[in-house]
């Protein structure tokens, strides 16, 4: 038998313990931020720039249209005669952003747009949130938005509203949206002079 | 009793369907130097991942000191040489070794110093330790190996297929350093083809087939290792019409058998074997071939008994 | 932190060729992008492609060398080993970043140009976070395969998250759309800063995703790397 061994000079505490430690603090953190996330999605108000985009995006910088944000909108509509046109996007839609680049930051087409409707962007922010606000939520149940991006046409109250499904080009939505208008005046009740 | 404690240890891959290691139960003693022999794929580099924790043990139980393998401080106190050495290339030696000696978590400052005495003790100091790993030969990367497994001088050290790739003065080296660490007391465990190795370095030597211990045979330190050498005449020694030959014609040499034109001494070692050959020719006889026979260690292989027939 | 660890794989990835001149080729596009559009910050994007390459293989090289059975029969956890590796490559990648970003600021203030100091520090510290996050990542990917496979699954999964978010938009199923964004966005986890940050609850929302996704990958890749077998024999 061969005399006990010493180790050398070993000036550290000789460590101990498994060297397959579960990592339960990483795993608590992990349950912790799952937790907050969903709370967060709950508890927190939106923070929208006016047309209920993201800051940052894209479709956060500003065209030439006027866009409205949703609270006012109305009232603008019934003041002016002139109907709403709902611009349903979502930050990461592309044809969106083809539709923005060709028509919504055409001076021409702006001008039109300007013009004739009572522009409002309503964002989808499902993707970057987990829901939407009950504004948003609100008008795509109404409108039953299934797709962006989604044009509609509508009279403050709503009726018979003309919807325009997917990007169809810059002059063919240009003039979808004026025939659109003017189905939707066609339609709207008459206001009679003061 | 501390030391390495394996008590019916089974250990199956594939979910089952292989059962590399089969109620394997073993005890090495503190200090003792331990030989795991056997043919390809019985088990031996299992039972080693076991006990360095690198697997899991389906069943059974394993100590080290009375700790798990998989306890800290066992991997403080063990040194390991595997089979399949891969360095990292990037390095040169010297870097190796000191790299080593910070996982292992030995002082910082002994680290220069530790790494210097490891490539001295391997014999690569003449330089070669500040070259890349890169340009090593197979036998320094086998050395260098070595070295990272004795650095700091564990209390445990596996050695898979050491001497692999390494020269015969390496190997002399080898066997050196193995008895150095043996006497300041660590304990070895050595898995190894090279039988006569295993014979010559280990106190005792555990036969490993199919996943199970067959036999575990005790090497008596100092015992004269008996090897049967084989000789072949040109013609049996009666055509030759000489004198019989004696029991023991020489020193350190026994006659065991003669049939015909075959004669088995049995010889203590290799110089016993030159005088005996040096015997034969300077009385004529015409000796064609001498060969010798299946060691102690080989019979485990095989089942032979010296002289007997094949 | 384990400064030997953290220090023998800055030095493996120093003495890697092909990495470094991948890594020297984006930064240096992104300083003559720079240089040229007079940005004065890098696509944050090109942080994810310096973490490939500094980072892709953190543990599955040593996995499929056999390296890291050296490393785990001393007395180094497994834990300890993938929150090492993970510093290794987030320290490595973010040195390489912050480099970049004061290299693009000297020659902005060379060129006589206005520093929009905040705008660099936004844009650096998104970076810093994709850097953290990705890490984690590819860390997480890196245990479950050998060499660089994590590389490589990552793009199949970035690829396939991609894929699956424009079937969505274009099937007009938002929920489809909604489960491709949610990939991509594990894979890369990112918190938007260079947008402006209008206040912090902005922030929760987009944090906590982040932590969870940082730190749900750390803790896998250390349940794969315990559970995992490492011995030729397990391989033969």
């Amino acid at each position: 038998m061969h005399p006990p061994v010493s180790s050398p000079g070993q000036a550290v505490p000789a460590p101990s313990g498994t060297t397959r430690p579960n990592p339960r603090i990483l795993l608590l953190l992990a349950m912790i931020f799952l937790v907050l996330r969903v709370m967060f999605q709950i508890v927190l108000p939106k923070e929208d720039t006016p047309d209920g985009s993201s800051p940052g995006s894209e479709l956060a910088e500003p065209d030439s249209v006027r866009w409205l944000a949703i609270d006012g909108s109305h009232a603008e509509s019934e003041v002016t005669g002139k109907p709403l046109l709902y611009d349903f996007a979502a930050s990461w839609c592309g044809p969106c952003k083809i539709m923005r680049k060709e028509v919504f930051c055409d001076p021409t087409a702006a001008a039109t747009i300007n013009a004739t409707f009572v522009p409002v962007r309503v964002m989808d922010r499902k993707a970057e949130d987990g829901r939407n606000t009950s504004e948003v939520k609100y008008l795509q149940d109404k409108f039953k938005i299934r797709a962006f991006p989604t044009l509609v046409v509508a009279s403050p109250s709503g009726d018979e509203p003309v919807v325009i499904q997917g990007y169809l080009g810059k002059d063919e939505t240009v003039k979808a949206l004026l025939a659109a208008a003017d189905k939707v005046k066609a339609n709207s009740p008459k206001d009679e002079e003061p | 009793m501390a030391g390495i404690e394996v008590q019916n240890l089974t250990k199956t891959f594939r979910g089952g369907m292989v059962k590399a290691l089969d109620g394997v139960s073993l005890a090495v003693a503190p200090g003792e130097v331990c030989g795991v022999i056997g043919p390809n794929g019985a088990g031996k580099t299992t039972l080693m991942g076991c006990l360095l924790g690198l697997l899991s043990p389906t069943s059974g139980d394993l100590r080290i000191d009375g700790l798990s393998p998989d306890d800290m401080a066992v991997r403080t106190v063990t040194g390991y040489l595997p089979e399949r050495l891969t360095l990292d290339r990037w390095m040169t030696g010297r870097d190796f070794l000191e790299y080593h000696h910070g996982l292992a978590r030995l002082p910082a400052i002994e680290r220069r110093g530790a790494a210097a005495s490891a490539l001295d003790q391997v014999g690569l100091a003449n330089g070669a330790g500040d070259k890349s790993i890169r340009t090593y030969s197979r036998g320094m990367l086998q050395r260098l190996g070595l070295a990272q497994a004795l650095i700091g001088r564990p209390r445990y050290v596996y050695l898979d297929e050491p001497t692999s790739g390494m020269d015969p003065s390496g190997v002399v080296l080898f066997r050196k350093l193995i008895r150095d660490e043996a006497a300041r007391g660590a304990t070895i465990l050595l898995n190894s083809h090279q039988l006569e190795q295993v014979e010559r370095l280990c106190d005792r030597v555990v036969f490993v087939r199919g996943g199970r211990v067959e036999s575990i045979a005790t090497v008596d330190a100092g015992a004269t290792m008996v090897r049967v050498l084989r000789i072949r005449l040109a013609r049996s020694a009666e055509a030759l019409q000489t004198e019989p030959l004696p029991l023991t014609p020489v020193d350190g040499v026994q006659l065991v058998n003669q049939d015909g034109a075959e004669i088995q001494f049995a010889v203590a070692d290799d110089a016993a074997a030159a005088r005996l050959l040096r015997y034969l020719v300077e009385r004529n006889y015409p000796v064609i071939e001498a060969v010798p026979d299946e060691g102690r260690l080989e019979r485990l292989f095989t089942g032979h008994e010296p002289g007997a027939p094949a | 932190m384990n400064p030997i660890l953290i220090g023998a794989y800055w030095r493996e990835r120093l003495s890697s060729p092909v990495r470094m001149v991948l890594a020297f080729a984006i930064v240096g596009l992104n300083i003559l992008t720079s240089a040229f559009t007079g940005s004065p910050v890098p696509d944050a994007f090109s942080a994810v492609y310096l973490t490939l390459v500094l980072g892709g293989g953190a543990i599955g090289r040593d996995v499929s060398s056999g390296a890291i059975h050296l490393i785990l029969v001393r007395p180094v956890r497994r834990s300890e080993y993938v929150l090492n590796r993970w510093l290794a490559v987030f320290l490595t990648t973010s040195l390489v970043v912050i480099v970049q970003g004061a290299i693009i600021l000297l020659l902005l203030l060379a060129g006589g140009r206005g520093v929009p100091f905040d705008m660099i520090a936004l844009n650096l510290s998104e970076q810093i976070l994709i850097i953290v996050g990705l890490s984690a990542v590819l860390i997480f990917l890196s245990s479950l395969v050998g060499g660089n496979g994590d590389v490589a699954l990552f793009v199949v999964g970035f690829l396939m998250g991609s894929v699956i978010s424009l079937i969505g938009s274009a099937t007009q199923k938002t929920w489809l759309a909604d489960i491709g964004h949610e990939i991509t966005r594990f894979l890369i986890p990112r918190l938007e800063l260079t947008g402006g940050v209008e206040s912090l609850t902005a922030l929760a929302v987009p944090l906590a995703s982040w932590g969870f996704s940082v730190t749900l990958c750390l803790a896998l890749a250390i349940l794969v790397l315990n559970r995992r077998e490492f011995s030729y024999a397990s391989t033969g």
